[in-house]
């Protein structure tokens, strides 16, 4: 398993994709910062954007971190089976479970280390900027552990999708555009039937968006941004694993 | 007998008891009982879709076997042993944007190899001095070789090749085939290996296991195969005993077989004319004396189902 972590971890550090594809998040918060600093001069109203601290809750909603990781975590799952190396893999003794979960595990501690330097990057850039330090209420610290907890449940998400389509062109189409493709015809179909259940709700990146207006969190909203990144993880990993468990390479 | 047995499982670097893979209606493998022996180069025959490739796929955990038993070293929890293995099967696998030696520094994590080991093993294969052009841009002999150094990390008991010598010219040919005997002679490395220059690999092959339809039709050492290849002569008499006979006093260190009607003879030194005269003289009655010699590719033709 240790050799396998690194195996792993050396070829996440060798990955021109995650750089490129975590630069271009980098690139996506720096323009919103500067756009939110620009706006909120013109406005007249910049006390939230001179705020480094509150700055670090809108960082990763607007980091554009769901498009990116769901591209990334299909080449990075992918790779193996698109070159056929996940032969000389199971070739040398490393069951299809123990390969599966170190990349799930590796690519998680990816994204949360990105993460988390997303968001230090956004309370540095904004003092940079010009901004302040100001004291935090503790709601904002429970709200910032939300969403990496709703980042747990996108990457599980597209973790398992990127292991169930298994090969990259199409891992990616259903990543970016597939699942959102599918909650909003799904949400048109309820309007069309009148039923009256908003299942954009329940979609992950609207949780994560929903988490930026902190202070008008409703309860149900609270315990859907709690218990839906558990639900997606569990049940795409798990997916993603029950169709890995006997593919043929 | 039993201590025979026991000694037999011992030696046995690959075991397979009725392995059997099918593929929706397609039975790909057909209850398969082959056995590779330690120091063996196990030359793997059989037609495109034969089979050869679905029972490396096997051995190696890229497919699971549909039914039958495995075993690797004597044991039969195969990942256990995988590690003792090194494998290149169909086209050799790499990443393709990365140098040979990162592509073997990689693997060598997995094999437990160092960097001393990389080093051998690139300049063992003739990939010393490729320095950091991408393996994508490699042509098919160099990428070959690079599948066949992937293989060989991690110093392996038993190395699985299928086909490795697929698009290499007649010196790269010859330089793995080399390799393949050096692995063999000074480091003792069991090779299974199939391919479909049958010359090629009656140059190295120490045992024959040749598979028509997924059904492993024979396994057979080199030896007792050059003996049934060899020129052999066929009487057809009523006196099969006293043709034989006639011609053990002929020629002593023939083997004869005596059939019904007829009398097969292998290793004669003498021509069918001092032959039929002596039988003659002895008032053997011959229907017909032919010399025939069995051609080792038209041998594995038939075998493998086709007509030599």
């Amino acid at each position: 398993m240790k050799k396998l972590f690194k195996f792993e971890f050396r070829k996440l550090l060798h990955s021109k994709s995650f750089y490129i594809i975590f630069g271009l998040g980098l690139l996506s918060i720096i323009l919103f910062m500067i756009l939110g600093r620009v706006m909120s001069d013109f406005v007249g109203d910049s006390s939230e954007m001179y705020n480094a601290t509150a700055t670090m809750l809108v960082v990763l909603p607007n980091s554009g971190i769901a498009s990116l990781l769901g591209t990334y975590l299909v080449l990075f799952a992918c790779s193996d089976f698109s070159q056929h190396t996940i032969k000389n893999i199971y070739a040398r003794g490393y069951s299809r479970t123990s390969v599966y979960f170190i990349k799930y595990l590796l690519s998680l501690a990816a994204t949360l280390t990105v993460a988390i330097f997303y968001v230090l990057f956004g309370f540095v850039f904004t003092l940079v900027l010009g901004g302040h330090v100001a004291s935090i209420a503790s709601y904002m610290w429970a709200n910032l552990a939300l969403q990496f907890l709703v980042l747990v449940g996108m990457h599980g998400m597209f973790f398992g999708v990127a292991m169930i389509c298994n090969k990259t062109g199409v891992g990616i189409i259903v990543n970016v555009v597939g699942i959102e493709l599918i909650f909003t015809l799904l949400n048109f179909l309820m309007q069309i039937a009148k039923i009256e259940f908003n299942i954009l709700d329940y979609y992950l990146e609207m949780i994560l968006a929903n988490l930026m207006n902190s202070q008008q969190l409703t309860t149900a909203a609270l315990v859907r941004a709690i218990v839906m990144p558990i639900v997606y993880a569990v049940g795409f990993v798990t997916a993603g694993w029950f169709v890995n468990r006997r593919r043929e390479v | 007998m039993k201590v025979m047995i026991e000694n037999f499982q011992t030696n046995n670097v690959v075991e397979t008891e009725n392995l059997t893979k099918v593929y929706g209606q397609k039975t790909v493998l057909d209850h398969v009982n082959m056995h590779v022996a330690k120091g063996d180069i196990y030359g793997f025959i059989g037609k495109n879709g034969a089979g050869k490739t679905t029972l490396m796929k096997l051995l190696l955990g890229m497919a699971q076997p549909t039914e039958g038993q495995m075993k690797l070293f004597s044991n039969g929890n195969l990942n256990a042993e995988r590690h003792r293995v090194g494998a290149l099967i169909e086209a050799p696998a790499f990443y393709g944007n990365c140098s040979a030696v990162e592509n073997m520094k990689r693997f060598a994590i997995l094999a437990g190899a160092d960097d001393n080991e990389i080093n051998d093993i690139l300049q063992f294969v003739g990939l010393g001095d490729v320095g950091k052009k991408h393996v994508s841009k490699f042509s098919l002999g160099m990428k070959q070789r690079l599948g066949i150094a992937l293989a060989m990390l991690g110093k392996p008991e038993l190395l699985i090749l299928d086909e490795p010598i697929n698009g290499l010219d007649p010196e790269g040919i010859k330089e793995i085939r080399d390799l393949l005997l050096r692995l063999n002679r000074e480091q003792g490395v069991t090779v299974l290996v199939s391919s479909h220059l049958l010359d090629e690999l009656a140059k190295i092959t120490t045992r024959y296991g040749i598979i028509n339809q997924g059904r492993l039709v024979e396994e057979v050492s080199a030896t007792e195969l050059m003996q049934r290849c060899q020129q052999k002569l066929h009487v057809i008499t009523d006196q099969p005993a006293v043709a034989a006979k006639v011609i053990k006093k002929l020629s002593p260190k023939a083997v004869i077989t005596a059939n019904e009607n007829s009398i097969d003879v292998v290793g004669i030194t003498v021509d069918s004319a001092k032959v039929t005269k002596e039988l003659v003289k002895n008032e053997v009655a011959v229907q017909d004396i032919t010399f025939a010699a069995d051609n080792m590719e038209d041998y594995f033709i038939q075998r493998m189902g086709g007509k030599a």
